[in-house]
């Protein structure tokens, strides 16, 4: 269970990130940086030496599309390669030089030319050096014209700015700025510059030189590999069992959690496939399948993870994690309202302290957003009052109590029943859905214990007394020294009266508990009360 | 009467005469507005490349393609699986998307699920740009293959004549065979929005 | 601490710009002393907060302090110290603030020199530099600020692009920088003289060491620029006409004219309305330049990450910068060339009045050819922006359109280059011109000649190239010459002393123009290259030389593992070399590079590349013969130093000259 949430969780973070992440890649991917050639190579080169000059000296005049301002000639790009190839080819088969730079200029237009062909667009350019020598001569000879026409003699002006008298320092009677008005300028400017500082500097933050960082760095690689040791130990074990146990669905589920830490996707969708064909096509793991692949994706909900989504909502239309994804998907094909209808059914089907509920509510918040203000007014009107929430929920409920009386072997089945009617504030019917889950499992201790729990946080020993009895039985049969029957035992001996037989109970559940568990205290305690 | 008067005199009179010969140049003379009047052009272009830049309209990574108008290459590539060839002509009379891909490309992954959303409206033939089969597979196993058929272009030369530069390109190709448009780079909800599906609309 | 100390620094900094930019201006204006000698601490105070901020984000890189975004995506504990610390300039951020430092540095030297400078050209000077400093500073402050932190500080960082981990690399920005920026004073002394309303030979004066200084330091940069492409970049090309490389070749161009044209102004007291717009000219180029690489407009491998909201802020700082002198000059540009109110020379003299011959219409013409050249480098290198928003055509203005244009205009210019020092002022040509012209002719039709028997099949353009380079190298021989006589041993070292420094320079900067063509033309037309696939043990023969192959090992450097060949060249048997280029992968940033083995000497650089292949079949290398290269660098440098000759020469020449009164 808890592995399920904590994978949850993670996809949750990726479902996040990932609507960021997306737009952010590379609008144009070349082969550049996968496969570094070289600029010419010796197999690109033609064996005639004069048809590979003609190459070169046309290499050199054709850009190469992916670089920044380099000839073909001297690039290390594939594409550029590819032209170079391509032009050599032509040549070998008799295109003269000037068809060559044609036909690459018709299919990549005049920017794969670094010498502009002369057309309407070019004239200014190739014309400008010309009008500028000609307007700089006619300046030229205009000036010279001018000057020869009225030669300026020159005028004996009076200095007019009279700040500029003296050639070199001032006069001795410069008086200095007083005292207090330095002092003033300086604390101003002190002033105003804390004043910005503390907009826009951090005082808080002190130096972290790196030789001061030795311990927090040791630190922090001691503990990832540490995680990264469990982690493969986790992985290895979760293998382990397996191999022992191939028909286990449990096995397998925790293996693609474990492959899941140890960021091994392969094997978390592996794993995941195995445990969907022994469910025979459960719509929650297809849902963790559709989750793997996505994750595998770089978060993105691909086509097939789609497919698995669509079918595990047919199947259960309320599986959480499927409609999660499904909000997910509509938010990275940016159909923000779809989203946020999607995600409020996946709220109003939540209890309260689900443990995606507390992201989800940020993830709604984020798509409300992005649908922008009209969006919004459509996700609010899709999404269900208190009432209607209700009456879904006992609608699903009546549902699902008809298919467990005749299934009452489904345990999940009963679970969901007993969770439903919590939510709709009907413990004596979640209690009595959690026994007949108890019942349909007779040998799983997990669920015994879960209804004896249950009953006795709502304190219905006494409404429920014939069933705790046959809860407190089955649990003697399966674990007759466990911690939780002694526990149990000792709680309804001590509910019906006989205390001599709770003390005998919690004694011995005392003796095995280890001193410095925390509830040894309280069952002293209580042991003392009796 | 101190020495230096009468040169003093002397240099007033011809002053005042050099004054009267030519009056000092003041106000405005063109060839010393040029230099601010090319400035202002530069500064201008610069401010409208800027803002068409920062407004989202200019893309410097996106070369318009002069394939636009032309009628479809000769693209006689072999198909991903079986041992036909690629032929366009089949696609005739309807709009076609033509989608340049690649398996180790990045954002190719990333315009997938668009692809997906458009292929219902659309018939789209992927070619794998210089990739091999088994990652092609690989490719469309993972991401999905919402493509009518899949042609394997190799050695690239197809693409040099389609001009491409860079994967993924997209070119929408009109019922008559002719290239409609191109865009250079993945394709996202905005561009299928805005330009492609107008684009499609167009044409019908 | 010191990082966040670094920033409040930085911040005071600023304000003290702002400060800068604004109370001095208005003592001038009052003619209140007071404030205007504000003008001095200010600059001061400026300078040294810049200075701290740099000293702490520096601090920060050193110590491999990651909490500072700038270190976290820039560095790694890996890298070696030298690139931890190049590492603070190889970004948008820290390129930014290095150009601060710079700007400040200048302004703080022209503070605290310029003891003989008027007052109010000074001040007005520093303000309009504080004006630029206060642009560049809100622009790192607000948009791109170098000490932005990160809380959760990363244990490690994401490395320097292994392109940038080299040593040229890091010396190139900041040469460069110090290029740009030293136009910067030339501007603001360009300003200063158009808010002043006058522009004299006193202003030249001051101004020209300054514009020297840029101009040698530029030269530099570019040259360090194009040599690092040389040997990096793994083909041996050397210049691209590449947006960015154009963007450096503009101010160049603008300030050798600016160089020229400010010795006008000094001599003669005319051509101030060339010299003023060459002053603005050259450092708006210097900004447009820093708008290209960092706005994301031009494609270019120089390119920083490109963000166009910045450039928006760019594009102000620009209109600003750019504009608002630009309509100065519109405005008070006519009246200014029209009075000349420096009355220490001989008020008879019609000054403006010049011969068709003369020294005064040789630098006209060499102005008017580099502006034109410059024009046409600006033209070439926006076309492709200007037609792609007038008409969404995309085309590509490449080496072969700068070829067609830049290339005629230059060479003219090489003719003149021959001429012009042989002029005199206002009228005629010197005694020199027999002999150098003569020489010149001489030398122009032996390289000629020589071209065409010794190489065969060479372009026309090749040939005028070889015409040009003995044209003008044996014009200057025959001027120093003519100046030396050295057949005549008699009071030799007379007429060495006779000659001043400037002269040298001259002569040097010149020479270095020659050294470099010579350079440039030899590799491209005499370059010889192979290119094979080869296997361990094969021989390769190029140039006369024996190549073997012994095979490729892989090795580990600092921070990367490498797959280096052996290759042993032979000369008539004797062992002359072995080369070893590489390829190398970078294990922190997961990227490789190419590193070319060069054997430069001065005949010429074997070059050697290494690329794809494995034992089994073979791998493909690229080998070179390119003779001369080295020549251009080298000319470059002896540009650069005669530059540097020419400003010392003439300073000392000045204190010798004038008094300084007590």
């Amino acid at each position: 269970m808890r592995a399920v949430i904590l994978a949850f969780l993670c996809l949750a973070l990726v479902g996040l990130v990932s609507p960021l992440a997306i737009p952010l890649a590379t609008p144009l991917a070349t082969p550049f940086a996968i496969q570094p050639a070289m600029a010419v190579t010796p197999e690109e080169m033609l064996g005639d030496p004069a048809a590979e000059e003609r190459a070169r000296n046309i290499s050199k005049q054709v850009r190469c599309l992916v670089c920044q301002n380099q000839s073909i000639d001297d690039s290390d790009a594939d594409l550029a390669r590819d032209l170079r190839v391509e032009i050599r080819r032509q040549i070998t088969t008799g295109v003269s030089d000037d068809e060559i730079l044609a036909n690459l200029r018709t299919t990549y237009g005049d920017y794969v030319l670094l010498n502009p062909p002369v057309s309407t667009g070019t004239y200014v350019l190739w014309g400008a050096p010309v009008i500028i020598i000609l307007v700089g001569l006619g300046i030229l000879i205009g000036n010279r014209r001018q000057m020869r026409a009225a030669p300026h003699t020159i005028e004996a002006t009076p200095r007019h700015d009279a700040a500029h008298h003296e050639p070199f320092d001032a006069p001795a009677e410069v008086k200095k700025p007083s005292r207090l008005f330095t002092g003033i300028i300086i604390c101003g400017v002190i002033g105003v510059s804390l004043l910005l500082y503390l907009m826009l500097g951090r005082a808080d933050l002190p130096d972290q030189p790196l030789a001061s960082r030795t311990a927090e760095i040791t630190a922090t690689a001691k503990l990832q590999s540490a995680q990264q040791d469990a982690q493969q130990q986790a992985l290895a074990s979760a293998r382990a069992e397996v191999t022992a146990d191939p028909d286990n669905i449990g096995a397998w589920l925790r293996l693609a959690f474990a492959a899941n830490q140890a960021l091994e996707h392969p094997t978390e969708i592996a794993a995941l496939e195995q445990a969907l064909a022994i469910s025979k096509d459960d719509p929650s793991i297809k849902a963790m399948l559709a989750e793997a692949l996505s994750r595998a994706a770089e978060g993105q909900i691909t086509m097939p993870a789609r497919q698995l989504i669509t079918e595990a909502l047919i199947a259960n239309p309320e599986e959480p994690r499927a409609l999660y994804i499904a909000g997910l998907a509509a938010y990275q094909d940016e159909d923000f309202t779809k989203a946020v209808s999607l995600w409020r059914r996946l709220e109003s089907l939540s209890a309260a302290d689900a443990p995606w509920m507390s992201y989800l509510g940020d993830s709604i918040q984020d798509a409300m957003q992005k649908a922008g203000p009209s969006g919004e007014d459509i996700a609010a009107a899709a999404a269900l009052d208190s009432d209607e929430r209700m009456a879904m929920i006992e609608g699903m409920v009546a549902g699902l109590a008809e298919r467990l009386k005749d299934e009452p072997e489904d345990v999940d089945g009963w679970n969901r029943l007993a969770r439903a009617y919590d939510v709709l504030g009907r413990p004596q019917q979640s209690a009595t859905a959690l026994i007949s889950a108890a019942d349909a499992s007779i040998n799983d201790k997990k669920t015994q214990i879960t209804a004896l729990e249950y009953i006795i946080a709502n304190g219905f020993e006494d409404d429920f007394a014939a069933q705790s009895t046959r809860l407190l039985t089955r649990l003697d049969e399966i674990s007759p020294e466990g911690l939780e029957r002694l526990f149990f035992r000792g709680h309804f001996a001590r509910h019906t009266g006989d205390n001599a037989a709770a003390k005998k109970y919690w004694q011995s559940l005392l003796d095995i508990l280890p001193d410095d568990t925390p509830f040894v205290s309280d069952l002293a305690a209580a042991i003392a009360d009796l | 009467m101190t020495p230096q008067e009468p040169q003093k005199a002397q240099q007033a009179k011809k002053a005042q005469q050099a004054k009267k010969a030519n009056p000092p140049k003041t106000g405005l003379q063109l060839s010393f507005l040029l230099p601010l009047i090319g400035f202002m052009a530069l500064a201008i272009i610069a401010a409208i490349a800027l803002f068409s830049t920062l407004s989202g309209t200019r893309d410097v990574s996106q070369l318009p393609s002069v394939m636009v108008g032309k009628p479809v290459p000769e693209t006689n590539l072999p198909l991903l699986e079986g041992a036909k060839t690629l032929d366009l002509t089949a696609f005739r009379g309807k709009p076609l998307l033509i989608n340049f891909f690649a398996s180790w490309c990045a954002p190719c992954r990333a315009e997938a699920p668009a692809l997906a959303l458009l292929s219902r409206d659309v018939t789209i033939v992927a070619i794998a740009y210089k990739d091999k089969q088994a990652d092609t597979i690989s490719f469309l196993t993972q991401y999905g293959n919402p493509f009518a058929a899949v042609a394997m272009d190799y050695d690239g030369q197809a693409g040099l004549k389609w001009g491409v530069y860079g994967v993924p390109e997209t070119y929408l190709v009109g019922p008559d065979g002719r290239i409609v448009l191109r865009h250079a780079g993945p394709i996202d909800r905005r561009v299928i929005d805005n330009e492609i599906m107008p684009a499609i609309k167009a044409l019908q | 601490m010191i990082a966040e100390f670094g920033h409040f620094a930085l911040i005071v900094a600023f304000i003290l710009s702002l400060i800068l930019s604004l109370v001095p201006l208005i003592g001038v204006a009052r003619v209140d002393h007071g404030l205007m000698r504000l003008a001095m601490p200010l600059t001061y105070g400026m300078a040294g907060g810049v200075f701290i901020a740099f000293a702490a984000l520096l601090h920060g890189f050193v110590t491999s302090d990651f909490s500072i975004a700038l270190v976290a995506s820039h560095s790694h504990s890996t890298k070696p110290m030298i690139y931890k610390i190049s590492g603070l300039w190889g970004n948008h951020e820290g390129s930014l603030l290095l150009w601060i430092v710079i700007l400040v540095l200048f302004a703080g030297i022209l503070a605290q020199r310029g003891r003989l400078m008027p007052l109010a050209l000074k001040v007005r000077t520093l303000a309009v530099q504080g004006m630029v400093t206060a642009g560049f500073l809100a622009f790192s402050l607000f948009t791109s600020n170098p000490f932005s932190r990160l809380d959760p500080a990363p244990l490690d960082g994401a490395g320097l692009n292994p392109v940038l981990q080299d040593p040229g690399l890091a010396l190139h920005p900041p040469t460069l920088y110090v290029g740009y920026v030293g136009l910067s004073i030339a501007f603001s002394f360009a300003v200063a003289g158009l808010l002043e309303g006058r522009i004299d030979k006193s202003w030249a004066r001051h101004v020209r060491p300054w514009i020297s200084a840029a101009w040698c330091a530029l030269t530099c940069g570019i040259a360090l620029g194009s040599w690092w492409a040389y040997y990096e970049l793994g083909w041996g090309g050397w210049w691209f006409w590449d947006p960015v490389e154009n963007a450096s070749l503009m101010p160049w161009l603008a300030a050798t004219a600016l160089l020229h044209s400010v010795i006008v102004v000094e001599s003669r007291g005319i051509f101030k309305s060339w010299t003023l717009l060459l002053a603005i000219l050259a450092f708006s180029l210097s900004l447009v330049g820093t708008f290209i690489v960092r706005s994301g407009l031009l494609t270019s491998v120089h390119s920083f990450a490109s963000d166009p909201a910045r450039g928006v802020f760019i594009l102000a700082i620009l209109l600003a910068a750019i504009g608002v002198p630009l309509t100065l000059f519109a405005l008070r540009g006519p009246s200014l060339s029209a009075r000349d109110s420096d009355t220490s020379e001989n008020t008879d003299q019609k000054n403006s009045d010049f011969a068709l011959i003369s020294r005064d219409t040789g630098l006209m013409v060499n102005n008017f050819l580099l502006t034109a050249a410059t024009l046409v480098v600006l033209i070439g290198t926006f076309y492709p922006l200007g037609l792609e928003m007038a008409t969404g055509a995309r085309i590509t203005v490449g080496p072969p359109y700068f070829d067609a244009t830049f290339n005629p205009i230059m060479a003219v210019l090489v003719v003149a280059m021959a001429v012009g020092p042989l002029l005199v002022w206002r009228r005629g040509i010197g005694p020199a011109r027999r002999m150098a012209l003569s020489a010149g002719g001489v030398g122009a039709l032996a390289a000629l000649l020589a071209g065409a028997t010794l190489a065969s099949g060479l372009s026309i353009a090749a040939l005028a190239g070889l015409g040009l380079v003995g044209w003008l190298g044996l014009a200057i021989i025959g001027d120093i010459a003519h100046r030396l006589k050295p057949w005549q041993t008699g009071a030799l070292s007379g007429r060495l002393a006779a000659i001043k420094m400037p002269v040298w320079g001259m002569w040097l900067a010149h020479g270095g123009m020659v050294v470099f063509l010579i350079g440039a033309i030899g590799n491209g037309v005499f370059q010889q290259e192979k290119i094979i696939r080869a296997n361990a043990g094969d021989v390769i023969e190029l140039a006369g030389r024996e190549i073997l192959f012994k095979g490729v090992e892989a090795r580990q450097g600092p921070n990367y593992v490498t797959q280096t060949a052996i290759l042993e060249m032979r000369e008539n048997g004797q062992l002359i070399a072995v080369m070893e280029p590489e390829k190398r992968f970078y294990t922190a940033e997961r990227q490789s590079t190419t590193e070319a083995a060069i054997r430069p000497r001065i005949a010429g650089d074997d070059y050697a590349v290494l690329g794809d292949g494995d034992d089994a079949m073979g791998y493909s290398l690229r080998l070179y013969r390119k003779p001369l290269v080295s020549w251009i660098w080298t000319g470059a440098g002896i540009m650069a130093l005669g530059g540097l000759i020419a400003v010392f020469g003439r300073a000392r020449n000045y204190r010798q000259n004038i008094k300084v009164p007590s």
